[in-house]
This record gives structure tokens, C-alpha cells and sequence, in this order.
């Protein structure tokens, strides 16, 4: 059993999935570096702050302290509250593992055709899977949140970015159930939420499973994309932005001896 | 085209970045607690500073994304949202991200005066009282010194000396009064600077940051020709601001050392220098000011070994305390706005610790800045809260045991 990617997918969609992810990744890059040049317009900040510098050791900083073990472990949250820390986790270990599958999918496709086959498939297909299911409910968990505590301020840029994610994570399963719908596939096991959607979507659209996978493949893809153009113009650039401020508190708190 | 310099460090943009919204602040924030307003909450004011700046300026595509202008009411409510924070910072003591609100909210306020916005009430004229008489009071410079008694000496020259502050002088005489008791008794004499300005720290928290460096300048000259090689301090405020903010207008290091009051007495308990004779049957609760409990300076275990150190003293914990203290309402120059809605806010945030303290048991709720102490004060009246509790500084209970 292979990773099906593009599987049963008519060619033409194919080439206009590579065009508007060109134009997707286009768009995500230069929010990236209006966000950076913003940052650059700040003043100079004390020692070991950055506010000064070139926007490459902005970038590097970013990246190195995504692998801090303070980072991974959303330490800083257990400080306060379990319940907490332990949803940030969720959601934070969730897409950590759903975008690193997206990368093997890529890689899988066009680097090292086949990589993904056999057992090391299955056992990326089934925590794909549980990744997957982990990142619905806590992003309809935030949504409710944000719905029900009227103490935190929500805009509608809020439920948009939440709705975005949310669809993105709800339409792959769906993908999957009609997928699952059309023949038995020796991955299903692995897919617990899968074979659920599976059960849910039998006999929609009066079988005509072929033609809904293809659309529901177009809409999942085209949500994604618009997801990954929205990140740095959106509230979720905290992702990068995150990991700088926590590293500064970290060093801001042992230079004053905090414990 | 080159875009603008921000009154924001290059970290303090990132940090408008990294706010998720979790609301992990929300229930720690004093004036939201009090008023219930969700405007005043920390991402709420990060949000919409973040449009206004996002309004401002970008390329084509972040113009394509980018939020609409801020209506003028909506801006309004935004000013005035800033301006009622007390800058108590505990929102970012328990922000999971670890954003430094306590230097954010300074650093807004600079950019919003700079974009023409006005702070509300008698806080737009701090810069002309300090213009007229070099404090944030309606007091002169030269009326500072009335606290001092008679005897008590300044000497011209000492290695040692002793920044007062002006809250302290104008508003809280017992503890310039207590701190200079204990200078005496740790190394029989001090000096003070006879015009000693204020330290800048007003004006920095509200925002206008032009007129500072002036006035720091004339006080580190005039420490300096009076041979002073160590400054302490009483005001918790004043403390972090010569620690924090003082170097930067001195070319990056003071001629001197700064340290807390609290620092030297526990230091001089320690060491034998100092020791209290007399005995104090009480139960004390200490109240931890916000600018040297949230980060740098961290003087938070230093006057509880001065508290702990009085004989007799049962010292007890109040459920908030050292990085995670309650606010006292008088910061952030809310005190300056002087109406009655801005008055009472702030009475209530101080009520609520005084409440702490009763819950503890405390017969005594010892307290180490003159913000707290004239907030606390101002409470019990304000309010017609009564109470057996005993709210004094820290240095004036110890000087009294001596």
C-alpha cells in the first residue's frame, strides 16, 4: 500500500493545483516578509533583544527556538493552569505532526517517489489520522471557547481563521470517507475517523464516489492553500512571532533571577 | 520608500505578533476585574493597536489583507482603555507566551502621543507640571525636602546616598522618613541631592518620554559631585526605572550602584550591622509592588527576610504574591487622571488586596512603594472601608523596632 496523493484525480486538476499553490506559497512569502520588514521598523532594543540586525537573523532566530525543549513542551503554560497547557499542547503537537505528514506527502510525490509504502505508511496513516482528529476538536473547542466567554475579545478575523482550520481538517476526512466509500483499501484500519466518515457518507450523492472525491479533493486543497496564503496576514503568525517572545521572556526572567 | 521608526523596540513588534489571544490574561487584569470592561483587556489593546498600525502603512498585498481603519469612537475607547491600565504587568507574567506588557503598554502610549492622541483628563498636563515644577505633583522641587525633621543630617559628600522620589516625599513621608532611619543606623549618615528632580518614571509610563533625559542628567551630575558611589532607593518605581531606564539616557552604564532599600536592610540583618531589639506581636502580610516583582529588578525575597527578622513577627503569604502579586490600582499614572471614575477604579483594585490581607489574618499589611501605600490609604476612606488592618511601609515598621 502506497500514499495515494493524487490518486484517481482527473490531470487537469493536478496542473491547477500546482498553479494556485505557486500562487498560494507567493502570497505566503510576502506576508512573511512585510510581517519581518515591520518588525525592522522597531527601535533598538536592550542587549540580546532583537529589534536590530538583518532579517535573516530574525528568521534564524525564529526557527532555532521552534526545537527549544521550552517550546515543545509549552512550558511556560504549565506554569498557570494544566488544563491549559495541556490543550496548547494538543493543538500545538497536532498541527506540528499534520504539517511535518504534508511535507512527507510532498516529498513522497515528487522527491522520493514511494517512500511513504508498506508499514511505515500505516503507521504515518493511523497518527496522521489521530493528529487529524486531535486538531477538530480542539479547534471546534476554541470556537465554542470563543462563542461562550464573552469576556475574550473575538473579531470576525477570529472565526474566520478558526472556520478555516476547521474545514481544512473536516474536508480531508471527508475526502477520505469517499475515498473509503469507493473500495476497500488496506490503509481504512489505520483510519479510525476516516472509517466513521466512511459510514456517514455511504450512499451520498447516489454513489457517484468518483466525482465526489474529486470535488471534495478541490475544495480541501483550495482551503488549504488559502489557509497558507492567510498564516502571516493572520492572528496564526503567532506561530513564528511565539517562539522569539517566549525565548526573550525565558532569557528576560533568568537575567533578573526569576525561578 | 523606508518605513517610519515605531516609538516599539524591534522585540515589542514581535510581540504585537505573538499575541494569540488566549486570554490566559483576562482573569489577572485589575481594571477588567473591577470594571468588567473587555476593552481594557490585553489583547483587546493589542489588537487594535495592531490595526492602527496596520492602517497605517504596507505594501499592496498587506493593504489587500489588512483591517479597516479604526473609526474615531472606536479609537477613542481604545485611548482611554490604554491610558486606565495601571501597567501592573502580571498580564505578562502569565502571558504563555511571555510578552513584557509592563514596557508594552509604556511603549503604546509613546506611539499613540506621538500620533497625536491625547491621555485623558489631568494626565495630558503632566508634562507641563513637570516643566513648571520638575514632579508629576502640583508641588515644587523645593518642597521635596519637607518631610525631613530637624536633626536629621544631609551630608554634603558620602559614598552612600539616598534618592527619595517624589512619591514618597509628597505622599508618603513615613517611609522617606523610615528609609533614612535605617541608612543611618546601617552606615551613620547619607547624603541627598537638595534639588532632587524626579526620577522620570511618570512620564515614561505615561508616554511622553521627551523631557526625561534632562531631567536624569542633572540629578546622576548632581549624585556624582556629591561622591555618591552607591544610590539607594525606597520607591519601587524609582527603582526600576535608575535600574532599568537610567543607563540609557547615560551612555549605557551609571556612574553608581542602585539598589532597593529592602536589598541594604536585609543585607545589614544579615551581617549583624543591624539588629531590631523590640518585639512585634503581629501577623504580617506583605504586598509586593509591581516594578520589582515582575522582572528586572526581582526584589520580592529581601524585605520578607527584613518582615521575618523582626522578633515576634507571624509573617504570612497572601494567595498572589511575588511575580503573580495583585496590582494596587495607582499605577500606570491612573492616580494622575484625577476624576471620579479613574479615582474609584483604582480604589477598588487597592481594596481588593487590603481583602487579601484580612482573609490572612493580618493585623499589619506592610507595603514598599508610595503608590501603594497613598492607594491603600486612599481606599479606606474613599471607599468607607473599615477595618482593624495596619497598612504600613516596610522601612517605617523596621525603623520603629530598632
Amino acid at each position: 500500500m502506497e500514499r495515494p496523493e493524487f490518486w484517481g484525480l482527473n490531470p487537469s486538476i493536478k496542473n491547477i493545483f500546482y498553479i494556485l499553490a505557486a500562487l498560494s506559497l507567493f502570497f505566503f512569502l510576502i506576508g512573511c516578509y512585510n510581517r519581518l520588514k515591520t518588525w525592522q521598523t522597531g527601535l533598538e532594543g536592550g542587549p540580546g533583544e532583537p529589534g536590530s540586525g538583518s532579517l535573516a537573523g530574525f528568521a534564524w532566530r525564529s526557527f532555532k527556538t521552534l526545537f527549544t525543549s521550552g517550546c515543545l513542551s509549552a512550558r511556560r503554560s504549565f506554569r498557570l493552569s494544566r488544563p491549559r497547557a495541556f490543550f496548547l499542547l494538543a493543538v500545538q503537537w497536532s498541527f506540528l505532526i499534520l504539517f511535518f505528514g504534508t511535507i512527507m506527502d510532498f516529498l513522497d510525490a515528487h522527491v522520493f517517489p514511494g517512500f511513504l509504502s508498506g508499514r511505515p505508511y500505516l503507521v504515518f496513516k493511523l497518527a496522521y489520522d489521530i493528529a487529524g482528529t486531535v486538531f477538530i476538536v480542539c479547534i471546534a473547542g476554541a470556537i465554542i471557547r470563543r462563542l461562550a466567554v464573552k469576556a475574550l475579545p473575538s473579531s470576525g478575523y477570529d472565526y474566520f481563521l478558526l472556520m478555516l482550520m476547521l474545514l481544512v481538517g473536516i474536508t480531508s476526512f471527508v475526502m477520505q470517507g469517499i475515498r473509503f466509500n469507493l473500495m476497500y483499501w488496506t490503509d481504512e484500519p489505520f483510519s479510525p475517523l476516516g472509517r466513521l466518515f466512511k459510514i456517514l457518507l455511504s450512499g451520498v450523492g447516489s454513489g457517484n464516489y468518483e466525482a465526489l472525491y474529486n470535488i471534495s479533493w478541490m475544495v480541501h486543497t483550495l482551503l488549504a492553500l488559502v489557509l497558507i496564503a492567510y498564516l502571516p496576514y493572520s492572528r496564526m503568525f503567532h506561530i513564528f512571532a511565539a517562539q522569539i517572545t517566549t525565548q526573550a521572556a525565558k532569557e528576560r526572567e533568568k537575567a533578573a533571577g526569576i525561578r | 520608500m523606508k518605513k517610519k521608526k515605531v516609538a516599539l523596540t524591534g522585540l515589542q513588534l514581535i510581540e504585537l505578533d505573538a499575541c494569540t489571544g488566549c486570554g490566559q490574561c483576562l482573569k489577572f487584569c485589575p481594571v477588567q476585574a473591577v470594571t468588567g470592561d473587555a476593552s481594557i483587556s490585553p489583547p483587546e489593546k493589542i489588537r487594535h493597536f495592531k490595526y492602527l498600525l496596520q492602517a497605517q502603512g504596507g505594501g499592496v498585498l498587506s493593504r489587500l489583507f489588512r483591517s479597516r481603519k479604526p473609526s474615531d469612537e472606536e479609537m477613542e475607547k481604545f485611548v482611554s482603555a490604554l491610558f486606565k491600565c495601571t501597567t501592573c504587568g502580571v498580564c505578562g507574567t502569565v502571558c504563555p507566551v511571555g510578552i513584557n506588557t509592563q514596557k508594552l503598554w509604556a511603549a503604546l502610549r509613546t506611539e499613540l502621543i506621538r500620533m497625536g492622541k491625547e491621555p485623558p483628563g489631568k494626565q495630558k498636563d503632566v508634562p507641563d507640571v513637570f516643566r513648571r515644577r520638575k514632579t508629576p505633583y502640583e508641588k515644587d522641587v523645593a518642597e521635596k525636602p519637607l518631610w525631613r525633621p530637624a536633626g536629621l543630617k544631609n551630608y554634603p559628600s558620602h559614598e552612600i546616598g539616598y534618592f527619595v522620589g517624589c512619591g514618597v516625599s509628597f505622599s508618603a513621608p513615613p517611609m522617606a522618613l523610615g528609609g533614612a532611619r535605617m541608612l543611618e543606623s546601617i552606615y551613620g549618615g547619607f547624603t541627598m541631592l537638595e534639588i532632587e528632580e524626579c526620577c522620570g518614571f511618570p512620564l515614561y509610563v505615561l508616554g511622553f518620554e521627551d523631557i526625561i533625559e534632562s531631567m536624569v542628567r542633572k540629578n546622576v551630575a548632581g549624585l556624582v559631585g556629591q561622591g555618591v558611589k552607591k544610590l539607594v532607593t525606597t520607591c519601587a518605581c524609582c527603582m526600576s526605572f535608575l535600574t532599568n531606564n537610567w543607563p540609557k539616557y547615560t551612555g549605557g552604564k551609571l556612574p553608581f550602584e542602585v539598589v532597593h532599600i529592602s536589598q541594604e536592610v536585609a543585607r545589614a540583618v544579615e551581617t549583624g550591622v543591624v539588629a531590631f531589639k523590640k518585639e512585634l506581636k503581629e501577623t504580617v502580610c506583605y504586598h509586593d509592588p509591581c516594578y520589582i516583582s515582575r522582572g528586572k529588578p526581582y526584589v520580592v525575597e529581601e524585605p520578607r527576610r527584613v518582615i521575618t527578622s523582626i522578633p515576634g513577627v507571624i509573617f504570612k503569604e497572601m494567595e498572589r504574591n511575588r511575580q503573580y502579586s495583585k496590582c494596587c490600582g495607582a499605577g500606570g499614572g491612573i492616580r494622575r487622571v484625577q476624576d471620579e471614575e479613574h479615582t474609584k477604579i483604582s480604589c477598588e483594585i487597592a481594596l481588593e488586596v487590603i481583602k487579601d490581607a484580612e482573609a490572612e489574618g493580618a493585623d499589619t499589611l506592610a507595603i514598599n512603594c508610595p503608590a501603594c501605600y497613598e492607594r491603600m490609604h486612599l481606599a479606606l476612606t474613599k471607599l468607607g472601608y473599615e477595618t482593624k488592618l495596619k497598612i504600613k511601609d516596610i522601612m517605617q515598621m523596621a525603623s520603629e523596632q530598632l
